[in-house]
């Protein structure tokens, strides 16, 4: 009983890690440019394209698949940035809502188009026999994915604690206009923003790349997990997100083993209502203006 | 001169009703000249129009995030088709369909009262998502990803409204009534206020508009329209899956809204006839017809925010100041 309930919290930890990586490029973008980009699930679902083309169908080695995933991926962020989010800083925020939607559907159907909407399969990046510790059997693959995002984590959190970019980093997430005063390029740390999303996202899905199928739709689910988890965490601190993404994956085990899994999506929608109405800043967030869209 | 001003809004006035009957007459003349499947695509894309319009006071008019309203569209679609299964009448579904969306208008609004526009957006995406997760695993009541098929036409007055060609017509004054109802709505009091919410809730509330009530306001009068038209959706196609009511469909009622114009009713009129019939004249390259309608709404709202009626608008003003001068000369 103990042991069963032990693996679904580090099965709901593994897939909650990956919202939680998720979430945190959600909350760096808002806090630096003030925008919300609802194209963020085809951000994870195009590199897991990458790392397939890279890794199977041009059979390079790994290390150097994942290389040139990141590598592209952080491309497609400062894409995204150059092409659509620079145009929309200070538009209404409908505008934006509306552009990076329709950026997700176009991203998304020329992939189906491209790839067709059949589903591939990718091996497993760890080994993927389970083990057990005193009765409780762990799965290499979730552990793996695990130290991945922290390790991924603590890097980032280096960078912005002790680079001189990482703090303009920070000081623009306080006050863009303040910034801007002190001699930081403030557009140059936007596109910089984006481009770290990018590389966070992929992380995510080169992550789930073997427990999900390759297909052109995977985005979809984990970007509005990740969105909720930002929300549930709080969307000003960067522990909101981790936090929020950790706990959201853990729900999601404990509700889908022990109550319903088909139902499982309506009832973290009904926590996130729950917690919206009773806390609407997160668990972290600290209370915004009302009025300062 | 003011004789003349005068004179002149009436002859706006005149050309606006002349414009309206000219577009009647042709929709009461057309079905006899179309073939069954374009009489369909007729009836669909005014059933849209209903959907559309319930988007347009949401989005357009009060400025509410709301990317949900396929599921708006699906709870009346599917009321309706049950109840009709289970023997009950069209004319019962109506007046139900109402009151639910009433109900799920209000929730869905509710957390607008609290949070932001960008959590408004993920709750209604994930109501979306939900309504979908539902109807697709209650298969003992929605039939699951299966459907409900079978769903017959009502009557109208004893009138029977089997065929296609009557359908049509019902549809017709049906969204005919919609759109005078939506137009009233537009210059009401409920109008102002929803637009005054748009332009800036600090301002709106200063000048005494009850920002909590409007918002909810627009939230219940969008899902009602939006579930009148899934009634309509449901009698119509004789069928509904699932698939008809996920966030695609949204996206292309967003699309239809933007292309058209945002917060404007012959805007939302507009922008459905085109995404709706173009599709059908460019059947040959269907699979593309999303990333072209994608990347037209993206342009459009950067570029053209008033969208596809304003294009028409400067186009007839154009023609006009050009004959003008002919006249003159």
């Amino acid at each position: 009983m103990i042991s069963s309930l032990i693996q679904v919290i580090i099965g709901g930890l593994a897939h909650g890690a990956i919202y939680a990586i998720a979430a945190l490029g959600f909350v760096l973008l808002y806090t630096a440019s003030g925008t919300v980009n609802f194209a963020q699930g085809e951000l994870i679902m195009l590199p897991v394209f990458f790392i397939y083309l890279f890794f199977i169908v041009f059979e390079l080695p790994l290390i150097l698949a994942i290389i040139l995933t990141l590598a592209l991926s952080a491309l497609l962020g400062l894409l995204i940035e150059k092409g659509a989010i620079q145009h929309l800083l200070g538009k209404p925020f409908l505008t934006i809502i509306i552009v990076t939607f329709a950026l997700s559907e176009f991203i998304k159907y020329s992939v189906a188009i491209a790839a067709t909407a059949y589903a591939r399969a990718f091996p497993s990046l760890f080994n993927p026999t389970p083990f057990s510790v005193k009765g409780i059997i762990l799965s290499q693959e979730d552990l793996g994915v695990i130290f991945t995002v922290i390790g991924v984590v603590f890097l980032l959190y280096m960078f912005m604690k002790w680079t001189k970019t990482g703090k303009a980093m920070r000081a623009v997430a306080q006050n863009r206009n303040v910034a801007r005063i002190v001699g930081i390029n403030v557009l140059g740390i936007i596109a910089l923003v984006f481009v770290i999303n990018g590389i966070l996202v992929a992380v995510g899905g080169i992550l789930i790349a073997p427990i999900y199928f390759v297909r052109y739709d995977i985005g979809v689910m984990i970007a509005l997990k990740a969105f909720i988890a930002a929300i549930m965490g709080g969307f000003n601190k960067i522990q909101g997100p981790l936090v929020g993404g950790l706990f959201l994956g853990v729900t999601e085990g404990l509700v889908s083993t022990y109550i319903s899994s088909a139902y499982r999506d309506i009832f973290v929608f009904a926590i996130l209502i729950i917690i919206l109405l009773i806390k609407p800043e997160g668990f972290f967030g600290i209370k915004e203006e009302e009025y300062t869209v | 001169m003011v004789t003349k001003t005068l004179g002149l809004k009436n002859r706006k006035i005149l050309f606006i009703y002349g414009i309206i009957s000219v577009i009647l007459l042709i929709l009461i003349g057309i079905p006899y000249f179309l073939n069954p499947y374009l009489l369909y695509v007729l009836s669909l894309t005014l059933v849209m129009v209903m959907a559309v319009i319930g988007l347009n006071i949401t989005m357009g008019y009060a400025g509410q995030v709301s990317l949900c309203h396929a599921a708006f569209m699906g709870i009346g679609a599917y009321i309706t088709a049950l109840l009709i299964t289970h023997g009950h009448s069209f004319w019962l579904a109506l007046p139900i369909v109402i009151v639910v969306e009433i109900g799920f208008g209000i929730i869905i609004g509710y957390p607008s009262l609290k949070v932001k526009h960008m959590y408004l957006a993920l709750v209604t995406l994930g109501f979306g998502r939900i309504f979908y997760v539902f109807v697709q695993n209650a298969s003992d009541i929605t039939g699951g990803p299966t459907g409900i098929g079978d769903i017959t036409r009502p009557g109208f007055l004893f009138i029977p409204l089997g065929s296609d060609l009557r359908f049509y017509y019902f549809i017709l004054l049906f969204t005919i009534l919609i759109i005078f109802s939506a137009m009233w709505i537009a210059k009401s009091r409920w109008g102002r206020a929803f637009k005054s919410l748009r332009e800036n809730e600090v301002k709106a509330a200063m000048v005494g508009v009850d920002i909590r009530r409007y918002k909810l306001l627009s939230f219940v009068l969008g899902a009602i329209y939006a579930g009148i038209g899934g009634c309509f959706y449901a009698c119509l196609l004789g069928y509904i899956g699932p698939s008809g009511f996920t966030d695609v469909v949204t996206f292309r009622m967003i699309m239809m809204l933007v292309i058209g114009g945002l917060g404007r009713l012959e805007g939302a009129i507009l922008g459905t006839g085109i995404i709706t019939i173009l599709p059908e004249a460019l059947r040959a390259y269907e699979q593309y017809y999303i990333l072209i309608f994608a990347l037209i709404t993206m342009v459009m709202i950067i570029f053209v925010p008033k969208g596809g009626i304003w294009i028409i608008e400067k186009i007839i003003t154009k023609i006009k100041s050009i004959s003008k001068l002919g006249d003159s000369s």
